[in-house]
C-alpha cells in the first residue's frame, strides 16, 4: 500500500460513488433504470469490500494523512461496516417505493461511507463531520416515502435530538481544541486532569451518548425505532451506533500516554463515574422499560438500548496489555457490535419481511402462531431473539462471553476494578431481566395460535436471503467465535505497539513476548 | 477402539443432534418449506415421526451401552483400571477457541468430554429415559409432532452434554441450551396453565444461571491470573488457590444457578407448576434429567471448587435441604391433584440428595449420586404411569377418580410398585440411597471410612428422617385414594381414541417394565454401581473437599503438579489418573495410620462380609485409602 | 479599562449554549427548536474561534468554525424537508401535535 490518498481511500470513493450514481439513476423515468440502483448498492459495497481485503490491514506504522490514520481499527470497521452494509441493503431491497429507490440505497450508502470515515478520522473536525454523515442521512431514511404520520413524527423527533447531540458534541469537541490546541487527534496528548478536558470529554460523551443511544439521552430510541419502517430500524440499530462507539474510543485514546495499556483507561475520575452510571442506568433503564411494553418494535428499541449499556460496559473495561482476548474491553466491545448488529437487522428483517407479506407486524399479536404460519421467518426470529438474549450457541452468548469477562477480569487495583466487577453483575443480572420480554417474542411466535394467514406473496427474496444471512452468521460465529475474535483483536495489537515505544522497549529486553509477561507479573503484584 | 473410546462421547451428544434435524426434515417432507394460506399443519402423521425418533434415541442407547463397557475396561497409562481409580475415561480433548497468534497463549477454550463413575450412570439414565418418554408420547402427542419429536432429541442431546462436559464453558453452554428445548415442550404441549408455567421455569432457571455465569468467567480469569491463560479447564480450575471471601461469593454465584435447577427450598416455586403443566415426556424428564443439572453442578463444582466455603455453608444448605424434605412433603399431602403431589415428592426427595451430598463423606456422597440415579428412574416411572391415566381420564384430580384398581390392574401394579420405589421400600432403588445418605448425614460428623469430620450430624439426620415417614403417608395416601375404594371415574370416560385400552396396552407395559426392571435390579444388587461412584466420589470430590485440611507437616512435601500451573495442593483427580498416583502415595501419610481407616478395615476383617449387605464398602480400593491426602 | 479576553468569550459561548438549550426545551414550534440548535452550534463556532485566536494563534479553530457553519446549512436543508413533510401530513409544524409515538 502506498501512500497514494486515491489509493487509501478507494473503498470509501467507490461507496459514495455508488451513492452519488444511485441518487441519479433513481432519478430515471423508465423502470429499468429506478430499478439499477439496489444492484449498483450492493455492487459497489462488494468492491468496496474486496478493495478492503485486498489491502489488507495497515503495516506495522499506521499512516497518518490528511487528518486520517489507516490503522487496523479502520480495517476491521470498513471489513464490518461493509459486511453487515450488504445485509442492510438486501433487507431493504423490496422496501421502497420505485420511486424512492435511488433515494433509499443512495442515503445507507453515505451513511455506511461516513461510518467508514468515522473510524479513519484523527482530526476533530473530520470526526465530527464524519459521524453527522452517518446521522443525516439516517434522518433521511426514517421520514423518507412514508405518509404515515408516525413515520412523519419519528423523524421529526430524531432529526431534533440529532442535531442536539451534534451541537453538544462539537461544543465539547472547541472545549477539547482549546485544551489541546491543535485538532489533530495523534498530537492532541491531554491530560486527564485539566478542566477543560473533563467538560469537553462529558459534552462530547453526552453528543455519542445521543448516537449510541444511552442513558439518559436514550428516549427518542422507542418513538424513533416505532415510526421508522422495519428495515430502516435494523439499520439504525447498527449505522449510528458503530460511528458513535468509534468516536467513545478515539477520545478515550487522547488521554492515553502512548506507553501504557496495562490497565484499562486512563481517564478523568469524573469521566470514569459518568461512563459507570451510564452504563449502568442504559443497561437497567432498557431492560425495565423493555418489559412493559407490547409493541415488537418498541421491545427491541429498549434492547438496542440495552445493548449500548453492554458495549459501555466492555469499553469501560478497556484495553488490558496484557492477559488476552478475555481481558480485552475494546475488542470485546468491537466484537460485540458487529454480533448485535447483526442480530438486530435480522429481528428486523423477519418484521419486514412479514410487512412484505401483507401482514402488520408492529404489536406482539401480530407475531401470535408465526411458528405454524411461516415457520422458517419465526426459526429465523427464534434464532435472533435468543442470540440477543445471549443464549448459546449463538454468536450472542460469546459476545457476552467477551464483554463480562472483560469488566470481570479487569482486574484494576481498589475501587475501580471491583466497580466493574459489579457493573458486570448488573448486566448480568439484566440479561436475566431481558429475557423477559425476549422470552414473550419467541412465545407469542411459537406457542400462541395463528390468528391469520399471509394474504399475499409479493416477491421478498432479498429479504430472506438478508435474513438467511443474518441466521448463519449468528450460528457461525456462535459455533466458532474464533475468527472474528482475531478480527477484532487486531486494533488492539495496533494500538498496544505504537513504533516509538516498540522500539524503546526492544531495546531493554529482545523478546517481545516477555516484555508482556513482565507487564502481567508487575500488574499481579501490584 | 481407541478411536471409538475417544470419539464415543461425541458420538452420544451428536447421535441425538443428527436424530432432531433428520426428523425436523422428515416431518417437512413434501411441504413447501414456507406454507401456503389454507393448509391444515395438524393433520396426523401417524407415529412415523415418533418411531424415527424412538430409533434415534434407541441407538443412543445402544452407544451407551457401549460407552458404558468401555468406560469400565478403559484403563490409564499405567494400565490402572479407570473406573476403580476413580478417574475419567472416554477422554476427549480437542482445542476449540485459542489465540493463535501469539507466542503465548492466552485463551483457551476445550472441547473436553469424559466421564468417570458420577457422570457414566448419568448419561445412561438420560438414554435410558429418553426413549422410553419418547415412545411414551406416541398417543398423547397428537398435534406439531415434527417439533416435538425433534425438541426431544435435542434435549436428550444437551443433556448428555453437560454430564460430559470437562470444560466449564462447554458445561455451561450445553446447562443452558437446555432451557430452550424444554421450554417449548412445556409451552406447546402442556396443560392449561402452559404458558405461565414454560415462562416461570426458562425466567427463574436462567436468571440463576446468569449469576452462575458471573462466577464462572470470575474463576477463569482467576485461572488467568494464576496460570496465565484464561482457561475453562475443570481440572486447571479445581487447583485455584481462591481466599475464603472469594470462595463465599463464588459459591453463592454457583448456588443461585444450581439451586433453582435443583430446586432447594426456597428457590422451587417454578418447580411443581412447570411439572404439572408439562405433558408426560416433559415432566420425565423435567423430573428425571434435568433436576439431576442442579445436583450435579454442586456436585462438579461446589464442592471440590471451592472446599473452604462448602464447608463452611454446609450446614445452611443442609438446613435448606432438610425444610424442602418437610416442606415438600407436607406440601405433597394436602394436594388435590395428584400430578402436583408428585411434583411436590420431587422437591422433597431432592432434599435428600442434596442432604446427603453436603454430609461431606463417602456414604452421603455415594448415597446422593444414587438418589440422583434413582429419583430419575422411580419419579420418572410414576409421572409415566400418571401421564397415562390422565390420558384416559383427562383429569388429574383425585375427588374424580377412585377404585381405579379395578379398572386398570397392571397400572395398579406399576403405580404401586414406583411408589413402594419412590418411598424407599427394602428391596427396592430407592431404599439403597436414602440408606446412604442418611448414614451419611448420621456419621458426618463421626465418619467410618477415615475421612475427615464434614460438618452435618445427628441432628440433620434425625430431622430428615421425618421425611421418610412422611413420603411413606402422602405416597401410600395417594396410592389408596387412587386404586382403591368405589371405584369412580368422570363421565364419558375412560378415553380409548388413539389405540388406546382402559388398561394399560402392551407399548405401555413395554415402557414401564424396563424401569421396573432397573429398580428391582438396582435394589438387590446396586454393587457395580456403587462400586463405580464410591472411587470417583472420592476421587473427584471428597479429596478436594478436604485436601485444604492437610498438616502443615506434609504440605511441603507435596509437590504441585507441574510447575506451570497453580497448585492448590497435589490432590488426586489429575487427568492421568495413574501418574499421579505413586507421587501421592510417596507425599501423603499412609492413611491406614489414622484412626477410622483402621476402624474401616476392622470391619472388614471382623464382619465379613462387611458392613453393607449389597456393597463392598469394607474393601476399599488399595488405591483408594491412601488418595486422602492428609497435609 | 476592561480587557476583553478568552474568558469572555467563553462566558458568552456558554451563556449563547445555555439560551440554546433553553430555547429548544420552551419552544414548541419546530423553527423556534432549530433556532436553539443553531444557537448551541454558534457557541461552539465562538469557542473555537476564541480558542485559535488566544490559544494556539493559528487559523484552525477557525476552519472548523467554518465547517461548522456549513454543517449548519445542510442540518437545516434537512430540517426544512422534514418540516415540509410534516407540514403535509397533520398541516401544522407544532411539535406537541406529533402525540402518536408514546410508551
Amino acid at each position: 500500500m502506498n501512500g497514494d490518498l486515491f489509493t487509501l481511500l478507494a473503498p470509501e470513493l467507490i461507496v459514495i460513488g455508488g451513492a452519488v450514481l444511485a441518487l441519479l439513476l433513481g432519478l430515471g423515468a423508465s423502470p429499468g433504470a429506478r430499478s439499477a440502483p439496489r444492484a449498483l448498492a450492493l455492487l459497489s459495497v462488494f468492491a468496496a469490500f474486496l478493495v478492503t481485503w485486498y489491502y489488507g490491514p495497515s503495516p506495522a506504522k499506521p499512516l497518518e494523512l490528511a487528518g486520517m490514520r489507516f490503522d487496523s481499527l479502520a480495517y476491521y470497521i470498513r471489513l464490518i461496516a461493509l459486511s453487515v452494509g450488504a445485509l442492510v441493503l438486501l433487507v431493504h431491497w423490496h422496501l421502497p417505493h420505485p420511486a424512492e429507490r435511488g433515494d433509499v440505497f443512495a442515503m445507507i450508502l453515505f451513511s455506511l461511507a461516513g461510518i467508514m470515515l468515522t473510524s479513519l478520522a484523527n482530526d476533530l473536525v473530520l470526526l465530527f463531520l464524519t459521524i453527522e454523515l452517518v446521522s443525516i442521512p439516517t434522518y433521511i431514511l426514517v421520514s423518507i416515502g412514508r405518509s404515515d404520520i408516525r413515520a412523519q413524527e419519528a423523524g421529526l423527533k430524531y432529526f431534533f435530538l440529532g442535531t442536539l447531540s451534534a451541537a453538544l458534541l462539537v461544543y465539547g469537541f472547541s472545549f477539547l481544541y482549546g485544551a489541546a490546541g491543535t485538532t489533530n487527534l495523534s498530537r492532541m496528548q491531554l491530560s486527564p486532569a485539566g478542566g477543560f478536558v473533563t467538560i469537553g470529554l462529558l459534552l462530547a460523551f453526552a453528543g455519542v451518548a445521543f448516537k449510541i443511544a444511552a442513558a439518559p439521552f436514550h428516549v427518542y430510541a422507542a418513538d424513533v425505532y416505532q415510526g421508522a419502517a422495519a428495515p430502516v430500524t435494523g439499520l439504525l440499530g447498527f449505522f449510528p451506533k458503530v460511528a458513535g462507539f468509534v468516536a467513545l474510543i478515539k477520545l478515550l485514546f487522547l488521554m492515553q500516554p502512548s506507553d501504557l495499556l496495562t490497565a484499562g483507561w486512563n481517564m478523568p475520575g469524573a469521566a470514569f463515574v459518568f461512563l459507570w452510571v451510564v452504563a449502568a442506568a442504559t443497561m437497567t433503564l432498557g431492560n425495565v422499560l423493555g418489559l412493559m411494553q407490547t409493541n415488537v418494535k418498541r421491545m427491541l428499541a429498549y434492547s438496542s438500548i440495552a445493548h449500548s449499556g453492554y458495549m459501555l460496559v466492555a469499553l469501560l473495561a478497556g484495553p488490558v496489555a496484557s492477559g488476552g482476548p478475555l481481558r480485552d474491553g475494546l475488542s470485546a466491545m468491537l466484537f460485540y457490535i458487529v454480533v448485535y448488529g447483526i442480530m438486530n437487522l435480522g429481528a428486523f428483517a423477519v418484521l419486514a419481511l412479514i410487512q412484505a407479506r401483507g401482514r402488520p407486524a408492529e404489536e406482539l399479536d401480530d407475531l401470535a402462531g408465526l411458528g405454524r404460519r411461516e415457520p422458517l421467518a419465526a426459526l429465523a426470529l427464534a434464532i435472533c431473539v435468543f442470540s440477543l438474549m445471549g443464549l448459546p450457541p449463538t454468536a450472542g452468548f460469546f459476545a457476552k462471553v467477551y464483554v463480562f469477562s472483560a469488566a470481570i477480569s479487569n482486574g484494576a487495583a481498589g475501587w475501580h476494578g471491583l466497580s466493574l466487577i459489579v457493573l458486570a453483575v448488573i448486566g448480568l443480572i439484566n440479561s436475566a431481566i431481558a429475557a423477559g420480554y425476549y422470552l414473550r417474542i419467541v412465545a407469542t411466535c411459537y406457542l400462541r395460535e395463528p390468528v391469520a394467514e399471509p394474504i399475499a406473496e409479493p416477491r421478498t427474496a432479498g429479504i430472506r436471503l438478508g435474513l438467511l444471512g443474518c441466521c448463519i452468521a449468528i450460528l457461525v460465529i456462535g459455533v466458532w467465535p474464533g475468527g472474528l475474535l482475531y478480527m477484532s483483536r487486531l486494533p488492539f495489537y495496533d494500538l498496544s505497539a505504537p513504533p516509538a515505544v516498540a522500539t524503546h522497549s526492544n531495546a531493554q529486553s529482545p523478546e517481545p513476548a516477555e516484555t508482556t509477561e513482565q507487564v502481567y507479573a508487575k500488574e499481579m503484584n501490584s | 477402539m481407541l478411536f471409538l473410546q475417544e470419539w464415543i462421547l461425541t458420538l452420544l451428544i451428536v447421535l441425538p443432534l443428527v436424530g432432531a434435524v433428520a426428523v425436523a426434515i422428515a416431518g417437512a417432507g413434501g411441504r413447501p418449506l414456507v406454507p401456503r394460506s389454507g393448509e391444515n399443519h395438524d393433520e396426523p402423521r401417524g407415529p412415523r415421526l415418533g418411531q424415527m425418533a424412538l430409533a434415534f434415541s434407541l441407538a443412543t442407547g445402544v452407544l451407551t451401552i457401549l460407552a458404558v463397557a468401555l468406560f469400565f475396561t478403559a484403563t490409564s497409562e499405567t494400565g490402572q483400571n479407570l473406573a476403580r481409580a476413580g478417574g475419567f475415561a472416554l477422554v476427549q480433548d480437542l482445542t476449540w477457541v485459542a489465540d493463535s497468534e501469539t507466542a503465548r497463549r492466552q485463551i483457551d477454550f476445550r472441547y473436553h468430554l469424559g466421564v468417570d463413575g458420577l457422570s457414566i450412570w448419568l448419561v445412561a439414565l438420560t438414554a435410558f429415559i429418553t426413549p422410553l418418554s419418547i415412545w411414551a408420547s406416541f398417543s398423547g402427542i397428537r398435534h406439531r409432532q415434527r417439533e416435538y419429536y425433534a425438541l426431544m432429541l435435542l434435549l436428550e442431546a444437551s443433556v448428555i452434554g453437560v454430564f460430559c462436559a470437562r470444560d466449564l464453558l462447554l458445561f455451561y453452554i450445553f446447562f443452558e441450551f437446555t432451557l430452550i428445548p424444554l421450554f417449548f415442550i412445556i409451552g406447546i404441549w402442556g396443560g392449561p396453565q402452559k404458558w405461565a408455567a414454560a415462562g416461570k421455569f426458562f425466567l427463574y432457571t436462567f436468571a440463576g444461571s446468569m449469576l452462575t455465569f458471573a462466577g464462572v468467567l470470575y474463576l477463569a480469569w482467576q485461572a488467568a491470573r494464576q496460570g496465565g491463560v484464561f482457561t475453562f479447564d475443570i481440572d486447571t480450575l479445581y487447583r485455584l488457590q481462591l481466599t475464603e471471601r472469594e470462595q463465599f461469593w463464588l459459591f453463592l454465584a454457583f448456588t443461585a444457578g444450581f439451586a433453582i435447577k435443583v430446586p432447594l427450598f426456597p428457590f422451587h416455586t417454578w418447580l411443581p407448576l412447570a411439572h404439572t403443566e408439562a405433558p408426560t415426556a416433559g415432566s420425565v424428564l423435567l423430573a428425571g434429567l434435568l433436576l439431576k443439572l442442579g445436583t450435579y453442578g454442586f456436585l462438579r463444582f461446589n464442592l471440590p471448587m471451592l472446599p473452604a466455603a462448602t464447608q463452611e455453608l454446609a450446614p445452611l444448605v443442609a438446613v435448606l435441604a432438610i425444610i424442602g424434605i418437610i416442606y415438600g412433603a407436607l406440601v405433597a399431602w394436602v394436594q388435590d391433584d395428584f400430578k402436583r403431589l408428585v411434583a411436590y415428592s420431587s422437591v422433597s426427595h431432592l432434599g435428600f440428595c442434596m442432604l446427603g451430598m453436603f454430609a461431606l463423606n463417602q456414604a452421603g456422597l455415594t448415597g446422593s449420586v444414587l438418589y440422583m440415579i434413582n429419583h430419575g428412574l422411580s419419579t420418572g416411572a410414576l409421572f409415566l404411569v400418571i401421564g397415562m391415566i390422565y390420558e384416559r381420564y383427562h383429569t388429574r384430580q383425585f375427588d374424580k377418580l377412585g377404585g381405579l384398581a379395578r379398572r386398570m390392574p397392571w397400572m395398579a401394579f406399576f403405580l404401586v410398585f414406583f411408589v413402594l420405589s419412590s418411598i424407599a421400600l427394602p428391596g427396592l432403588n430407592g431404599f439403597i440411597s436414602e440408606f446412604l445418605v442418611l448414614l451419611g448425614t448420621f456419621t458426618s460428623r463421626n465418619p467410618l471410612d477415615g475421612w475427615p469430620a464434614g460438618p452435618l450430624g445427628a441432628p440433620y439426620g434425625v430431622i430428615a428422617a421425618v421425611g421418610i415417614i412422611l413420603s411413606a403417608v402422602y405416597m401410600l395416601a395417594m396410592v389408596q385414594r387412587l386404586l382403591f375404594g368405589q371405584l369412580k371415574e368422570p363421565e364419558h370416560t375412560p378415553d380409548t381414541s388413539g389405540g388406546l385400552r382402559p388398561d394399560l396396552t402392551r407399548r405401555e407395559i413395554t415402557i414401564l417394565t424396563p424401569i421396573a426392571l432397573a429398580c428391582l435390579i438396582l435394589g438387590v444388587y446396586p454393587k457395580p454401581v456403587i462400586d463405580s461412584i464410591q472411587p470417583a466420589a472420592q476421587q473427584q470430590v471428597l479429596a478436594w473437599v478436604y485436601a485444604g485440611d492437610t498438616d502443615a507437616a506434609f504440605a511441603g512435601a507435596i509437590a504441585p503438579r507441574d510447575a506451570g500451573a497453580p497448585a492448590r495442593s497435589a490432590g488426586p483427580g489429575a487427568k492421568e489418573g495413574g501418574e499421579d498416583k505413586d507421587r501421592l502415595s510417596r507425599s501423603t501419610v499412609g492413611f491406614s495410620q489414622s484412626g477410622f481407616a483402621t476402624c474401616f478395615s476392622r470391619w472388614g476383617e471382623d464382619q465379613s462380609p462387611g458392613f453393607f449387605p449389597f456393597s463392598d464398602f469394607s474393601r476399599i480400593p488399595d488405591s483408594a485409602v491412601p488418595e486422602v491426602t492428609h497435609r | 479599562m476592561l480587557t476583553i479576553g478568552l474568558t469572555h468569550y467563553l462566558i458568552l459561548a456558554a451563556f449563547m449554549f445555555c439560551c440554546g438549550l433553553y430555547v429548544m426545551t420552551i419552544k414548541r414550534n419546530a423553527v423556534g427548536i432549530l433556532i436553539g440548535v443553531e444557537l448551541i452550534l454558534n457557541a461552539a463556532s465562538l469557542n473555537l474561534v476564541a480558542f485559535s485566536r488566544y490559544k494556539t494563534g493559528l487559523l484552525d479553530g477557525q476552519i472548523v468554525a467554518l465547517f461548522v457553519i456549513v454543517l449548519a446549512a445542510a442540518e437545516a436543508a434537512i430540517a426544512i424537508a422534514i418540516f415540509v413533510n410534516y407540514y403535509n401530513n397533520l398541516a401544522t409544524i407544532d411539535v406537541d401535535r406529533g402525540d402518536s409515538l408514546n410508551g
